[in-house]
């Protein structure tokens, strides 16, 4: 209990260096807030790409009927396909005219339908994968009825650049904060360690052993850590509180997500990267 | 009880220690005197491993300073009460605290604290003085208060560093009573001094040291 008595007094006593490194903290941890926000949000996005995902299979003109229903029954077969949907030449011809109903104009001197066939291949999302995909295109390519396969390849690769290009950011802040933290509290505890250093000098020569030295250090790191965590969740909340305020009428940030429940581990990283901060900062007792 | 064999202690190509073969037996008082840098003070804490010897060993209380490890010096220092020079009181603790924390360091319960702490007060006769801080205290006082801390936890040696360096006769003529209460109780005490007054007539071995140099030994 005793250590803990030393801890508390020297955390009032040193309130102000104390204070300045937890909202320093908080900052920091804010700054993670916003990393993570746009990580999830990047993820939600590209989560949803399967789904919206198709690959348009157009086939060759004048297939008879029997061969349509094989060529469907096959690619129905294929593991990653969800579903098939046939969309006639017919059907294809009129879903172009509704849709240049505005631009009639261009449809001007085509009487006969240049459309073809097509299948319209939706693929199962927890099956999806770049690798999946281009193998399916692959094999369909090299079927006798297939004229020409299309799908997104180039949003399709943006997105996915993007989403690893995001995740490497991420972690590369991640990782920067995570050091940040460290360094401040790191440089924290050196202080109190150094204002200190008689007093602790007079507990070696009376016999304290390390723990006993380290114990008070440990818990005002661990204190400080967390007090920044809390600090990082009212700065993180007045941050999503702003930007849902202030920018409500910005289109986009309605299709945005915050995941709030990650303001609560907050304390707990602050808390862990105190004491591991503090560790550094001691490194080993001497007698 | 104490046993120095082959103890040197070099600084900066300097010897402030040089081979020295001393023993102390359990339950002496001895004094050790000699010039100043004759190398009182660098023996006394070479014991209590504050510095440690270049060559030989010194085995205290069961321990080999030769031998130990760094994470057990401080179950030594348990073992030995240490009142030095410059008494090493905290100056944001009450003399009550102050002596209190050689205890709090060893893991004592409150209960206890308070009965062994409230008997070293009495022992110094400086009860009234708990509450207070020791730069309020006189140095008499303060040197008393340092000497309550070093024998709170009935150590089985006690170091006393010049204990009586910047008294008047009346504080060490006093001091030396309450050391020899304690090693009336059985306490090892070792006193470095160059007062000859502490040690005259006392019919207690005194060892002298001159340039690091054991030159032998009288009774006071």
């Amino acid at each position: 209990m005793y250590p803990l008595r030393i801890a508390i007094k020297s955390i009032l006593r040193e309130k102000w260096i104390n204070l300045l490194t937890a909202v320093t903290i908080g900052f920091a941890l804010l700054i993670l807030s916003i990393t993570v926000f746009t990580l999830y949000n990047v993820e939600l996005v590209a989560g949803r790409l399967p789904e919206k995902f198709t690959i348009m299979v157009y086939l060759k003109d004048d297939l008879p009927a029997d061969e349509i229903d094989r060529a469907r029954t096959f690619i129905e077969r294929e593991k990653l396909v969800r579903s098939v949907l046939y969309i006639s030449k017919e059907e294809a011809f009129r879903e172009m005219k509704e849709s240049l109903k505005g631009s009639r104009y261009i449809l001007e001197g085509i009487e006969e339908n240049p459309l073809s066939p097509a299948f319209e291949i939706r693929i199962r999302k927890e099956l999806f994968s770049m690798q999946g995909v281009e193998a399916l295109i692959d094999k369909l390519e090299k079927e006798p009825y297939v004229d020409e396969v299309d799908y997104g390849r180039g949003v399709l690769d943006f997105v996915q650049s993007f989403r690893t290009a995001m995740r490497m950011v991420g972690l590369f802040f991640t990782v920067l904060i995570f050091f940040a933290i460290v360094f401040v509290i790191y440089s924290t505890v050196k202080i109190l360690f150094y204002r200190r250093n008689d007093e602790i000098e007079t507990y070696k020569l009376l016999g304290a052993t390390a723990g006993f030295i380290r114990a008070p250090f440990l818990i005002e790191g661990g204190v400080i850590g967390f007090l920044g965590g809390i600090f990082g969740i009212i700065e993180s909340y007045a941050f999503y509180f702003v930007l849902m305020h202030l920018g409500r009428d910005i289109a986009l940030l309605k299709y945005l997500s915050f995941p709030l429940g990650v303001f609560g581990v907050l304390p707990v990283v602050g808390l862990m990267l105190g004491l591991f901060g503090t560790i550094v900062a001691l490194g080993r007792i001497r007698f | 009880m104490i046993t120095f064999q082959n103890i040197s202690k070099v600084y900066d190509s300097h010897a402030a220690i040089k081979d020295i073969n001393i023993q102390i037996h359990k339950g002496e008082m001895v004094f050790i005197t000699g010039p100043s840098g004759a190398g009182k003070t660098t023996l006394l804490k070479l014991i209590y491993l504050a510095e440690k010897p270049d060559t030989g060993s010194i085995i205290i209380a069961g321990y080999n300073t030769a031998t130990l490890k760094e994470k057990s010096i401080p179950y030594l220092r348990r073992n030995i009460g240490v009142v030095f020079q410059d008494f090493k009181l905290l100056a944001n603790k009450t003399v009550y605290d102050n002596i209190a924390l050689a205890l709090r360091i060893r893991g004592v319960n409150e209960a206890e604290i308070k009965n062994k702490v409230n008997n070293a007060l009495r022992l110094v006769n400086l009860r009234h003085k708990a509450e207070s801080y020791p730069l309020t205290l006189s140095g008499g006082e303060q040197q008393r208060v340092t000497i309550a801390r070093a024998i709170v936890d009935d150590p089985t040696v006690l170091l006393a560093d010049e204990p009586t360096g910047n008294l008047d006769s009346d504080n060490a003529r006093s001091i030396m009573d309450i050391f020899r209460e304690i090693n009336a109780k059985g306490t090892t005490i070792l006193i470095a001094t160059h007062n000859h007054d502490l040690f005259r007539n006392t019919g207690l071995r005194v060892l002298k040291l001159d340039q690091g140099v054991f030159v032998g030994e009288e009774v006071g």
